[in-house]
């Protein structure tokens, strides 16, 4: 796992983790929000106006963990600032612990595409982790507090982007000879589509891969039961034909298309890119 | 003992053992249940806690529900169960029990339900078979089923629906992989069988034989893996079909008797890869299963290394070896037979409901018969909730499992998981009343949940129906809840789907189509001889062709199911009742077609023959 701290889209990571004293307690943040001193009001407010659940008052000492403030937050955006939801909230995908928290999911989702809290980590690209139950260090506290009451403040966020760029250019993919009989494994999760002609199909065709010839698709850009955000794997011999179904797919409005040549097999070329 | 020295004695003794082959996968299609569990339900119907008021639920804001069922005569209708979701109980056990959390259920449960009682409604309420609730009260019933069902025997509880937060046997699904260790075999190499006359060496790439679906053979890696049961949480796979992948191999032996099996394997600790490893002989009733634990751990998740030698028996000829990993449903199974077995005991004269909850996850379609009155098939229909004073948000259609739409596209082609004998799909609580869903989406909502036989739980805050207002007319619509609480109980089948090519090899009643852009077509056979047939624009633009079905099309789908079949089929004339306007009309010849569906609507008629 790589930490993301200099990316600018994440919190400062905690100074250090082994203080206890550094981390905030749910008692904290109530006070925070309330901008008060009075402990026991602060709870009184907060479950009154219900931005505080009567869960939060029963961790009152407990360490205050990311999902948790996330939760306080938005419930205080929703009750107190008025302040609208994202509409949107799928765009929040890009973490993926979003759904370890199923009550808190919703309320993570804004409060991190609102820019109050960044993400712990980077995983890779376009995809991060929340830190769902670490605890929010102090440090941390001030600064989600400052953001709520001064949105200049608020971080930018990376998002999935398939959500807001319709129309993408298809990628293009490279495969090594060897690997044609292993795209099912190496693209888990694409379907895999052989736009060559029925007969090259039947005569060799990489496995997991289903056949819809080139031209039928050009003229009828739909794969029957498949949605179109489904990533979609083209490919043919050479790449030419692939290349074509996959630009019309994409604007066809399909969100993830790629496509590749695997090189004329029958003939044992050695295939290395076939461009 | 605190609640962590207990959780780490669960964690040590681990999964249940498999002594019993009535809990194992391949007792799940022999149509037996456990415990006596009760059969013959109609789908639950009533209003639940969680999409109105997450966990902000209350002794008062229910109260106030139950008035207000009374109030709109949603009683009268069959609305009867009253279900306090998450966020009520006191959120540690006290003596070992569960309690009432004392702020917001200050009378205590058994006064509600007394209260409920006598309002002639019923109790539902709510557990999980982890350690913790989804919310995180530490009253998980995970080895506490007994005590637990004692405590709602003595509420006098009508129901209970049983979530899968905090399950410590699988948490893959989400972000932590090294978790699969429970639910995946180890990426295995080869297999050694010697005994006898025989010493044998396969290889798992060349020689095994995958069944099932999802296991991968990688020629480069010279090993086969990803060997156990697909996640359903999400909307991504189809619930129809095997759901699990084991890899066999067929051997010959000349004489019947003892043999020795060495695996050659790799541990792993990630979505595909894990740890766990169940050996049989044989398929079906006749299989015996001689491997069912953790394979040794091994210092490095890529190094292969041999197992020690497992006894196996096989008999002269023929004998197929299966190495597999079912525990991600047999595990769950056993969860949720717990707490049946609980309530059997503690209540054995009280007709509880139990509700499995566990988001289509371990595939429950193919075993949740056994244990459970309905089963979820997605995680939730919304993670945008309400609370007192906030109506929460539904969508119509979205990406994940969180709208109408992505529940209703895997359940629709689910009909023959259900029955009266086995339970009902659940495709979660209804959403009509949030905000994000319309008139005509509610309306179509609420159709397509009544002609899959779902339990009709109302989710939204009840004080903002008004008798007579429009949602109070699509909740309250008598002819439509009748579908759902037909006393056939027959959930409709997809006989067309607009976007199926007409030479498609796909079948509408099994293709799992999640592009939204469609006209549906269901027919539903009734206890009176009758059939209702949906016309339903899935999609979010107003269609103005014509649709229709005949006579032939529904009897090529439905007959089988029909109880009146021939008098359907002899029919010349039919009368057309549209459930929605209400208009009454005939027809001759057997054909049914509707004309312009607007984005999102649907026309419901039930068409009766006349003799």
């Amino acid at each position: 796992m790589r930490q993301c701290d200099d990316q600018g889209h994440s919190d400062l990571m905690m100074k250090d983790r082994t203080k206890k004293e550094s981390f905030a307690v749910v008692r904290e943040m109530a006070m925070a929000l309330c901008k008060t001193e009075d402990a026991e009001g602060a709870k009184r407010c907060g479950l009154k106006y219900g931005w505080l659940s009567r869960e939060d008052s029963y961790a009152w000492e407990e360490t205050l963990d990311r999902q948790r403030a996330s939760c306080i937050v938005h419930a205080y955006l929703q009750r107190v600032s008025g302040e609208a939801d994202e509409e949107d909230w799928q765009r929040a995908f890009v973490l993926a612990d979003l759904l370890d928290c199923r009550r808190c999911a919703g309320h993570v989702a804004q409060i991190y595409l609102k820019g109050i809290i960044g993400a712990k980590m980077q995983i890779e690209e376009n995809r991060f982790v929340f830190g769902m139950r670490e605890p929010v260090t102090r440090q941390e506290l001030t600064e989600i507090i400052a953001r709520i009451f001064e949105p200049q403040r608020r971080l930018t966020v990376q998002t999935v982007q398939e959500r807001e760029t319709q129309a993408k250019v298809p990628r293009e993919l490279v495969c090594d000879r060897k690997d044609a009989d292993r795209l099912q494994e190496i693209y888990a999760g694409w379907m895999i589509v052989d736009v060559r002609s029925r007969e090259e199909y039947l005569r060799w065709h990489p496995a997991g891969a289903v056949n819809y010839p080139f031209m039928t698709l050009l003229e009828n850009p739909r794969l029957p039961g498949i949605e179109k955000g489904t990533p979609v794997l083209l490919c043919c011999d050479a790449g030419t034909r692939s290349k074509a179904v996959a630009e019309r797919l994409t604007q066809d409005g399909w969100k993830r298309v790629a496509w590749l040549g695997f090189g004329d097999v029958r003939r044992g070329e050695e295939f290395e890119k076939y461009l | 003992m605190t609640f962590e020295e207990e959780v780490k004695q669960i964690i040590a003794r681990g999964p249940k053992p498999l002594d019993d082959p009535t809990y194992r996968y391949d007792a799940f299609d022999n149509g037996e249940v456990l415990h006596g569990k009760r059969r013959g339900y109609l789908p639950a119907m009533g209003w639940n806690s969680w999409n109105a008021f997450g966990s902000g639920n209350t002794e008062e804001l229910t109260r106030q529900m139950a008035h207000q069922l009374i109030e709109l005569e949603l009683d009268k209708l069959g609305y009867h169960y009253l279900v306090l979701d998450d966020g009520c109980y006191y959120p540690e056990r006290v003596d070992g029990k569960i309690t009432n959390d004392p702020e917001k259920f200050p009378s205590g449960f058994k006064a509600l339900a007394d209260e409920l009682h006598g309002m002639g409604l019923k109790f539902g309420m709510y557990n999980d078979i982890g350690t913790n609730l989804c919310a995180g009260a530490a009253v998980g019933t995970c080895g506490h089923e007994k005590t637990d069902a004692k405590c709602y025997a003595e509420w006098e509880i009508d129901f209970l629906k049983v979530d899968n937060c905090y399950y410590l046997w699988d948490n893959a699904t989400f972000s932590d992989a090294a978790n699969a260790k429970y639910v995946y075999t180890p990426a295995i190499r080869k297999i050694f069988l010697s005994g006898h006359d025989i010493s044998l060496e396969l290889s798992a790439v060349e020689d095994g034989i995958l069944s099932g679906e999802g296991g991968i053979k990688a020629q480069q890696e010279d090993s086969v893996w990803n060997l156990g049961t697909f996640d359903g949480t999400g909307p991504d796979a189809s619930p129809i079909g095997v759901r699990s992948a084991e890899l066999t191999f067929r051997v010959n032996v000349s004489q019947t008797g003892k043999y020795q099996l060495t695996v050659c394997y790799a541990n792993g600790q990630e979505n595909g890869k894990g740890r766990w490893l169940q050996i049989a002989v044989g398929r079906g009733k006749e299989s015996r299963l001689y491997y069912d634990a953790f394979m040794p751990e091994t210092p490095d998740g890529t190094d292969f290394v041999l197992s020690p030698e497992i006894e196996i028996e096989l008999k002269k000829g023929e004998n197929l070896i299966r190495l597999m990993n079912h525990r991600r449903q047999e595990n769950t199974l056993h969860s949720y037979d717990a707490m049946l077995e609980g309530l059997m005991e503690a209540a054995p004269d009280r007709e509880i409901l139990l509700s499995i909850c566990e988001w289509g996850k371990t595939q429950p379609q193919n075993w949740g018969y056994k244990v459970g009155h309905s089963w979820r098939i997605l995680n939730d229909i919304t993670f945008r909730v309400g609370a007192d004073g906030d109506p929460g948000h539904g969508a119509w259609t979205e990406d994940y499992t969180t709208s109408v739409t992505s529940q209703y596209n895997k359940c629709v082609i689910m009909d023959e998981f259900a029955g009266k004998e086995k339970g009902w799909n659940d495709p979660d609580m209804m959403m009509i009343g949030m905000e994000g869903l319309n008139e005509t989406m509610c309306k179509t909502h609420m159709t397509m949940w009544c002609m899959m036989n779902a339990p009709l739980m109302l989710g939204m805050d009840l004080r903002r129906m008004k008798k007579g207002d429009a949602l109070h007319k699509i909740v309250s619509n008598a002819d439509i809840i009748s579908l759902d609480q037909d006393a056939l109980g027959i959930q409709a089948k997809r006989i067309y789907a607009s976007n199926l090519e007409a030479d498609s090899q796909e079948r509408p009643d099994q293709a799992y189509i999640r592009e939204n852009d469609r006209v549906d077509i269901l027919a539903k056979p009734l206890a009176d001889g009758s059939v209702a047939i949906s016309f339903i624009n899935v999609g979010m633009t107003d269609r103005a062709e014509g649709w229709s079905t005949d006579k032939e099309r529904i009897l090529t789908y439905i007959g089988d199911r029909m109880i009146h079949r021939e008098a359907f089929q002899k029919a010349e004339r039919f009368r057309v009742t549209d459930l929605w306007s209400g208009e009454v009309s005939e027809t001759t010849g057997g054909l049914f077609a509707v004309q312009d569906l607007k984005a999102c609507d649907n026309v419901t008629i039930k068409v009766t023959p006349i003799s």
